[in-house]
């Protein structure tokens, strides 16, 4: 066997893997949810000994040094593992969310994890890598085990138990389905379109572009270029994501992007140093447009009970006012157009939007919810969630998941007492209650689901 | 509202780096050296590397689309264009015009195409060293951004 060129990458290598193993081992004892964790540890222990393998026989130091990178990046994935046992993860959700993602992706696992930024991510760590070790190792498929995607679920931390607010992950989920029509558009029509905005005098991004030497004209071009087609991207990225997520999620999506909007600004300019995010407004009122579409203001008008459930509607009557409101002031476009870089890449995309909730129906066919099912399931789960009750059970049997989340997010809006009692006034109690209620909602409703689909099945 | 990008954006960064580390220390070898079908496969995805090189750098010259570009194409070139001043540099050779640069892009498509062709370690020749030296200084610049700390990384 031909030694290592040299020795001390391999010796490095040797003991980083050391030290995974020890740190798998003890990982390995924690109690989790799902089979998928202990899974995902499988992997990434044959991972690791390939790579270290690979290392003792390599002759190129240059590709020694990424083969020991690429142990430094995996060894940071212990921190899924870490972060995943059945005492940190909101375990409700695990079911719904395995039910979209399979939707694609049949054999896919998941596993949800808590982190310390205040994030929603979701990620195929199989992706990843296959990125890593695809070309270093030759056995890398034998060594996934049949594994081809093994979603790793984010959630932050600090809103473990917001069950509301999780609603969010249906917009991660939709940056698979953002990416999949970034992949079909026509990319030699797309360069020509940006070609023809950027044009060939660029004084409107550098005022000295014709006193340039004619070897900064590439360099230069590629920049701007680069800068359109990133920002345009990024908004699309994002832009379609939410769209997901109200397909995936109906007004719920509405309700959770105000909330974080909150804390943010709502024109700020999409830069390259805030990744190009687009302005909440603008997202906003995106999303608005799609909950216009549904008549989604005559559902709310239509939901009919006792008190309080008029009290609800009517306050969520007001939160759509709102956000019309918010989406009739026109200051984030006006933002958009005094820069050239994101004046341009933003030009086509209201013509983009208006082809996506077809797209997103073609990719994810049965899973939408759609307002017809809220307008029959909320009134009741709102009752019971007044009565202080959970929002697991209607007329017909369970409700659909996202009636409860709804119902949870229309009764917040109300600001009142959980359970309901008219002399007195809310308190911030009464949201984790309510928060509390909605969870164990869930948590019955998949119950149930799972139930009827094992008897069906015996 | 999300860093589910990141892990991702570093997986293909290194995916990439290491491919031209790769290609590099192949077109290193002696002359004659008969390459595997794996190593086969690294240079041809390294010559699709440049062929989007080169059709970004066409388009962005022309200002016309050249046949089968994407906007892989143009951030292909961003990532090309220092690398490649520096191999030059590092022959001691002028800064390239535009029109040089392209023609630079197309000899080593063409050099890798013969090794395509053949299966082996052509003669050296001032193409094969400017792949080279041109793949190594791409994996160099990856490797240290990959160096970095990592979005990705930091987040726990």
């Amino acid at each position: 066997m031909p030694p290592s060129v040299d020795p001390e990458l391999y010796r490095l290598g040797l003991g980083l893997s050391r030290r995974i193993f020890n740190r798998l081992d003890d990982l390995i004892t924690n109690e989790y949810p799902t089979k998928t964790p202990i899974l995902l540890s499988q992997i990434i222990r044959r991972l690791v000994t390939s790579v270290v393998s690979y290392l003792q026989t390599s002759r190129d130091e240059r590709t020694s040094k990424y083969a020991l990178r690429s142990l430094k990046i995996v060894g940071t994935h212990l921190k899924y593992l870490e972060s995943a046992s059945s005492s940190r993860v909101p375990t409700s959700i695990i079911t719904p969310l395995e039910r979209v993602v399979r939707h694609a992706h049949p054999d896919a696992h998941v596993m949800i994890r808590v982190q310390s930024s205040y994030n929603y991510t979701v990620s195929n760590i199989i992706d990843t890598y296959r990125n890593l070790f695809k070309a270093l190792l030759p056995d890398f498929d034998l060594l996934l085990n049949g594994v081809t995607h093994l979603y790793v679920v984010g959630v932050p931390g600090v809103e473990d138990g917001n069950i509301l607010l999780h609603a969010l992950l249906a917009h991660e989920l939709g940056h698979r389905i953002a990416d999949k029509y970034l992949e079909s558009e026509d990319q030699q029509q797309l360069i020509q379109n940006i070609e023809s905005q950027i044009g060939t005098d660029l004084t409107w991004h550098t005022a000295e572009f014709l006193n340039l030497p004619p070897h900064f004209h590439l360099p230069l071009r590629q920049r701007v270029f680069a800068l359109v087609l990133e920002a345009r991207k990024r908004a699309l990225e994002e832009l379609i994501s939410d769209a997901v997520g109200y397909y995936l999620v109906g007004v719920t999506m509405l309700f959770a992007a105000q909330e974080l909007t909150a804390s943010g600004v709502i024109d700020s300019l999409p830069t390259e140093g805030s990744r190009w995010y687009p302005p909440w407004r603008y997202r906003i009122r995106s999303l608005l447009d799609l909950a216009i579409g549904d008549d989604l203001e005559r559902v709310l008008k239509s939901i009919e009970g006792p008190d309080p459930i008029c009290k609800i509607k009517d306050s969520a009557l007001q939160f759509f006012t709102a956000l019309k409101t918010i989406s009739a002031q026109s200051s984030d476009i006006t933002l958009i157009q005094t820069d050239g870089i994101v004046s341009r890449a933003y030009k086509d995309i209201p013509t983009v939007m208006k082809a996506i909730p077809a797209f997103i129906a073609s990719e994810l066919t049965a899973l939408g919810y759609r307002p017809d099912v809220l307008a029959r399931e909320i009134a009741t789960l709102l009752e019971r969630i007044s009565f202080g009750i959970p929002p697991d059970d209607c007329t017909a049997g369970p409700p659909d998941f996202r009636s409860a989340l709804t119902a949870g997010w229309l009764y917040r809006t109300a600001r009142i007492p959980v359970p309901y009692l008219a002399q007195r006034t809310w308190n911030p109690d009464d949201d984790e209650t309510l928060n509390r209620l909605v969870l164990k909602g869930i948590e019955s409703i998949e119950l149930i689901r799972e139930y009827r689909k094992s008897s069906a099945r015996n | 509202m999300s860093l589910t990008y990141e892990m991702e954006a570093q997986g293909n960064t290194f995916h990439l780096g290491l491919l031209a580390s790769q290609a590099s220390a192949l077109l290193n070898q002696t002359e004659g050296t008969t390459l595997t079908s794996v190593e086969l496969k690294t240079i041809e995805e390294a010559r699709k590397c440049l062929r989007d090189v080169l059709t970004g750098a066409q388009t962005l010259h022309s200002g016309r689309s050249a046949a089968g570009v994407t906007t892989n194409s143009i951030l292909s070139l961003g990532l090309a264009m220092t690398p490649l001043q520096q191999a030059q540099q590092f022959l001691g050779r002028d800064v390239l015009t535009d029109e040089r640069f392209i023609s630079v892009v197309k000899e080593m498509n063409s050099e890798l195409g013969i090794i395509l062709d053949s299966g082996r370690v052509p003669a050296p020749s001032q193409s094969l060293t400017i792949a080279s030296l041109f793949f190594g200084f791409v994996a160099d610049s990856l490797l240290s951004i990959l160096s970095l700390p990592h979005p990705a990384e930091a987040e726990r």
